[in-house]
């Protein structure tokens, strides 16, 4: 039961460090490991109780303690990661919903898949139990179903499905559509192995014609197939013993689902066969394509929706103290609001990271309009709130709201997501007993004072000092998001000093100028590109992966964070093109 | 085996099949397992989180036999009165690794503690998961029928991250559990059921099962095109983990199809409740405070129809989660403050609330309420006559928590109830101390002398599980925490 492995190793380190404390009841440990974590397994721990949660700590740049010069000279390697990924259940979602049309809510009826440094999509730990594999089978019957009940959507790919139906038409829908569910040509074997399969099924349902019955029992199979459900790169001819450059066909499906979160489509395999993806100017356009797809915005979506924890926001308010509150609608607007923001910035709008923490820009629908108090047209519309209040995702509803109290606005929540998540600071353990028993705040009226009161031990402030100051800078803004000068009588005190890189004494007063300050930082910049790279990579970076971390910097800092332009380093780097093989 | 063999199989007696048949039973077949005369050993995980009331929980009554004065009218145990005689209150147990940072080297705050170690005995990792497997998951690869993997329940919002999961497949292998009945029902029924959850018509030709081969022939073809690869480690294990539940499927088609009831026991839901389940998230979100109870019950109906099925030996029922749970607003009570909170006295997460008062008798009725849905997972139980005795009797149903007091996050004297003896194996109607001290909250931490993985190395032998080396299971958990043997005062 034991499974050590090397990788623990630094947690111990940080965990013995960490209970060395003398305190039994204060804050332990803000682990700030001038080292990346080793490889996408287990990792020093962030831990927040209560409500918070863990997320990974330090970004993937060695602390900004890497020297240029480090990586001039060395081959860059990517860290290892697995051959064989399983799709996430949005993957699978999207690709039936690309190919079949059915839209088939894969994505909650499958069993969940648990977090990893942020992100549900870890590489090496997305696996199938037995309950998920019964799922994927009822939901491949349910699919195939559907999609041969109307084969419009299919004849898209496969056009003679619903007019040839001969076994002519049965080569093209087996090699057309399986190649595109495989990401890859099927050989020989494979495809006598599904003819097969497809004269058995022309006897095993009752209903419908000899054909259609065909395509049925194949699409049934070809759901559950490993060879659909899993992204297989297993070419096994390295470089140099351990780093391989992968095929064309693996290229591909890595590009569409990396940045469609689907499978690919004709053009894109077309590209493949034709080897053109080897070239990296070629493979650039491509990327390119992808991104300029609408199908890019699921991926956009997808990240934002993790990396903004939206899982954990909560929007219970209390009735008495925000009459005619509807939770639904508000919840509803606040986080498509959020999502709408970066999609945009990132897709249509030429945004930069720091457009990300600074733009007054934003979508908004009626219900959030009334809490700006702005006017709006119907529908959803684009808006420019008072850039006196409001810059960026921290000053938009989602953020300030999902992290509060039904009362009052909660500065820890909010501090500790904007550190754990925004500045890449990973916490350590939190205490025993940790502020359980709360002292009475005498003569505190803010939740500023409350705050500042019940966390004022110097135990505490072992990591309070950095969560702290963090959340005060969002005190301008209520439970609801709403800017506010007052609170509880007093004026509201949002001022605060932080070193958000390393040396660098920054001061501020109120969300916005914080949010200049996270604009400027390197620290704030660097996390959101290592935030991305575990995402798009499904895996922690690793020390190997410093100097392509770095690369990807360059390469932004080139075209001035341009968000787009981010992703297009993320889909062209070495990182992307290659990967260093796990131990056999 | 066709059917009529089967049934004869079952040493005469007789199933309502009927009744069977109008659920879609009627395609089962057993087992090879199964055709044991042996009734199985069950063993299901009440899992309550974020503490409890310690004023009021355990017994005034001193240790020993149960009497009703351990089941005051005031006390949280009161609505197990009836069930005392089955019962074995386990007293003064420590969660081992320990809490409060007494144990080096495992993650996580207390709650994630509390919930990762429990069925574990093993620390948290880095991810705040927990470093081995759980005892329901190791149970089910012995004892369930083609070691099918146990039934993992939850109520409420659980799962994400280290407060979600009390199963673990393996070290760092949390399992999600699924809170939706609909859901949970279809798997149960995936062997019987078509996909709209509606019983298939019983065809001439079982055209479904022959379908399901023919697919499964294929899927099995590509999994070995894949494995006859060059594959790291890692890979290997994923796919051979997958490969399993695929052979499982074609076993299980080779049988029939089927679950097999185990005795006339086995009746299946009546229709009206299969509808019910069936519709438990139309037009609502499961996760959603007001659904708790309504949620909890069905889940609670089908750990009992499984078990009584035999479709597995082990389930975890897992209410909430800790640092969460709902705003209680039913069965007489009117919460303003969710459980976590009020488990705090507090009327925020955060710790820095304003005291909420009368919170304590706010937890007692929350602690009661829990109880007496516990009692009615035993009443269900006890519904199904098995022959030699109630299912019941030959369960394990522990009813524990994640924390103590849950406002000083405690991990001493442990809230634990069981129900059942394994088949006569654990004693019945007691009040037991697992330790020296009287009352282990009073007790300095160094002096703890009752680590709960020693329950856990108690039901495992008591279910009937091996070592490694073939003999009983020596130290159930992780070798650094906790301590090796059982508790052998629970035992016959």
């Amino acid at each position: 039961m034991p499974a050590k492995s090397a990788k623990t190793s630094a947690l111990r380190l940080a965990f013995t460090v960490a209970l060395a404390l003398p305190s039994v009841s204060g804050c332990q440990g803000v682990v700030e490991s001038p080292l990346g974590p080793g490889g996408s397994g287990s990792k020093p721990g962030a831990v927040d109780g209560d409500g918070l949660s863990n997320t990974p700590g330090t970004d993937g740049f060695l602390g900004g303690q890497l020297d240029a010069l480090a990586c001039e000279n060395r081959e860059l390697h990517p860290g290892s990661m697995p051959g064989l990924v399983r799709l996430t259940h949005r993957q699978y979602q999207n690709a039936v919903t690309d190919l079949f049309g059915v839209e088939s809510k894969a994505a909650s009826e499958f069993v969940s898949d648990q977090e990893f440094y942020g992100f549900d999509n870890n590489a090496e730990k997305l696996s199938v139990d037995s309950v998920q594999t019964l799922r994927y089978r009822a939901m491949a019957e349910k699919v195939a179903a559907e999609a041969t009940s109307n084969l419009a959507p299919l004849a898209k790919v496969v056009p003679c499905v619903s007019s040839q139906r001969n076994d002519g038409c049965r080569d093209s829908f087996l090699s057309g559509l399986l190649q595109l569910m495989f990401r890859r040509p099927l050989s020989d074997a494979e495809l006598t192995r599904y003819r097969t399969l497809f004269a058995a099924g022309t006897t095993l349902y009752e209903e419908g014609d000899a054909f259609t019955r065909g395509l049925r029992v194949v699409i049934e199979a070809a759901l559950q197939t490993p060879t659909f459900l899993y992204r297989a790169e297993l070419r096994d001819t390295p470089l140099d013993g351990k780093v391989v450059q992968l095929d064309a066909y693996e290229l591909a499906a890595r590009l569409a689902l990396t940045f469609w979160s689907s499978l690919p489509d004709a053009t894109l395999m077309a590209k493949a066969e034709s080897k053109k993806l080897g070239d990296p100017v070629e493979l650039e356009l491509e990327v390119r394509r992808l991104l300029d797809d609408p199908r890019a915005s699921r991926v956009l979506d997808e990240f934002h929706a993790q990396w903004l924890e939206f899982g954990k926001l909560r929007f219970d308010k209390d009735a008495s103290a925000f009459p005619g509150y509807d939770k639904a609608a508000f919840e509803q607007a606040a986080r498509a609001e959020a999502l709408t923001f970066a999609r945009n910035m990132t897709l249509k709008e030429s945004g930069t990271i720091a457009d990300l923490f600074t733009s007054p820009v934003t979508w908004v629908d009626a219900t959030l309009a009334q809490n700006y108090g702005v006017q709006a047209g119907a529908g959803v519309t684009r808006v420019e709130l008072d850039p006196s209040q409001r810059a960026g995702l921290f000053t938009q509803t989602a953020f300030l709201a999902g992290h509060a109290d039904a009362l009052e606005g909660s500065p820890i929540h909010r501090g500790a997501y904007v550190q754990r998540r925004v500045l890449c600071r990973e916490f350590g353990t939190l205490p025993p007993n940790v502020g359980t028993v709360p002292p009475a705040s005498p003569g505190a009226a803010t939740t500023r004072a409350r705050v500042a009161q019940k966390t004022a031990a110097a135990a505490c402030q072992y990591c309070h000092k950095h969560i702290n100051p963090t959340g005060f800078a969002f005190e301008s803004f209520d439970s609801l998001g709403r800017f506010r000068t007052q609170d509880h009588g007093e004026p509201v005190d949002a001022t605060g000093a932080l070193e958000l890189d390393q040396g660098v004494p920054s001061s501020f007063s109120g969300g916005v100028q914080f949010a200049a300050e996270l604009a400027s930082s390197d620290k704030a910049t660097r996390c959101y590109e290592t935030q991305w790279f575990r995402f798009a990579y499904g895996r922690a970076e690793g020390h190997d992966d410093a100097c392509l971390l770095r690369e990807i910097d360059n390469k932004a800092k080139a075209k001035s964070y341009n968000l787009k332009e981010l992703l297009v380093a993320l889909g062209t780097s070495r990182a992307f093109r290659f990967r260093a093989q796990e131990d056999l | 085996m066709n059917r009529r063999r089967f049934l004869r199989g079952l040493g005469g007696v007789v199933i309502a099949l009927p009744l069977l048949e109008s659920l879609g039973f009627s395609r089962f077949a057993p087992s090879v397992a199964r055709a044991q005369a042996a009734v199985p050993r069950r063993f299901v995980t009440f899992f309550q989180c974020n503490g409890a009331n310690m004023s009021k929980f355990w017994p005034t009554a001193g240790f020993g036999a149960l009497t009703p004065a351990h089941f005051a009218a005031d006390r949280t145990l009161h609505p197990l009165l009836n069930h005392r005689d089955k019962l074995l209150l386990v007293r003064n147990m420590h969660t081992a690794p320990k809490g409060f940072g007494w144990d080096m080297n495992t993650g996580g705050d207390d709650h994630q503690k509390g919930i990762g170690h429990k069925l574990t005995g093993a620390p948290l990792d880095g991810s705040n998961f927990a470093q081995g497997i759980s005892l329901d998951q190791f149970l089910a690869k012995q004892l369930n029928p083609q070691g099918r993997a146990p039934m993992t329940l939850g109520v409420h919002r659980v799962g994400g991250g280290g407060t979600g999961s009390i199963s673990y497949r393996g070290a760092g292998q949390p399992v999600t559990s699924e809170t939706n009945p609909r859901l949970a029902f279809q798997d149960l029924m995936g062997l019987k059921y078509s996909t709209t959850g509606t019983p298939t018509p019983t065809p001439t030709r079982d055209l479904q099962s022959e379908r399901r081969k023919s697919v499964l022939d294929l899927v099995r073809a590509d999994f070995e095109n894949i494995r006859v690869k060059k594959l790291s480690k890692g890979d290997q294990q994923k796919l051979d983990m997958h490969f399993t539940t695929i052979r499982d499927l074609e076993k299980e088609l080779m049988g029939g199809g089927v679950v097999a009831p185990i005795a006339s026991g086995c009746t299946p839901l009546d229709a009206a409740r299969v509808a019910e389940i069936q519709g438990a998230d139309r037009g609502v979100n499961v996760s959603d405070d007001a659904q708790f109870k309504k949620i909890g019950r069905m889940q609670m109906d089908m750990i009992a129809l499984a078990l009584a099925c035999d479709h597995t030996r082990v389930a975890t029922l897992q209410w909430g989660s800790g640092a969460g749970g709902p705003t209680f607003k039913w069965d007489g009570m009117n919460h303003t403050y969710n459980h976590h909170k009020l488990s705090h006295g507090l009327d925020n997460d955060g710790n820095t609330g304003n005291a909420v008062a009368g919170y304590e008798d706010m937890l007692y009725n929350i602690d009661r309420w829990f109880c007496t849905e516990y009692a009615y997972l035993l009443d269900k139980l006890k519904a199904y006559d098995e022959g030699n005795g109630t299912l019941l009797d030959n369960s394990v149903v522990m009813w524990i928590n994640e924390l103590s007091d849950g406002k000083a996050h405690d991990f001493r004297d442990i809230p634990c109830v069981i129900a059942g003896s394994a088949g006569g194996q654990l004693k019945q109607g007691q009040y037991l101390n697992m330790s020296k001290v009287a009352n282990a909250l009073d007790a300095y931490i160094p002096d703890l002398d009752a680590p709960h993985n020693k329950l856990l190395t108690t039901i495992a032998n008591v279910m009937g599980a091996k070592d490694t080396d073939g003999g009983p299971v020596k130290r159930f958990g992780h070798p650094n925490y906790g301590a090796a043997g059982e508790f052998t005062q629970l035992r016959v």
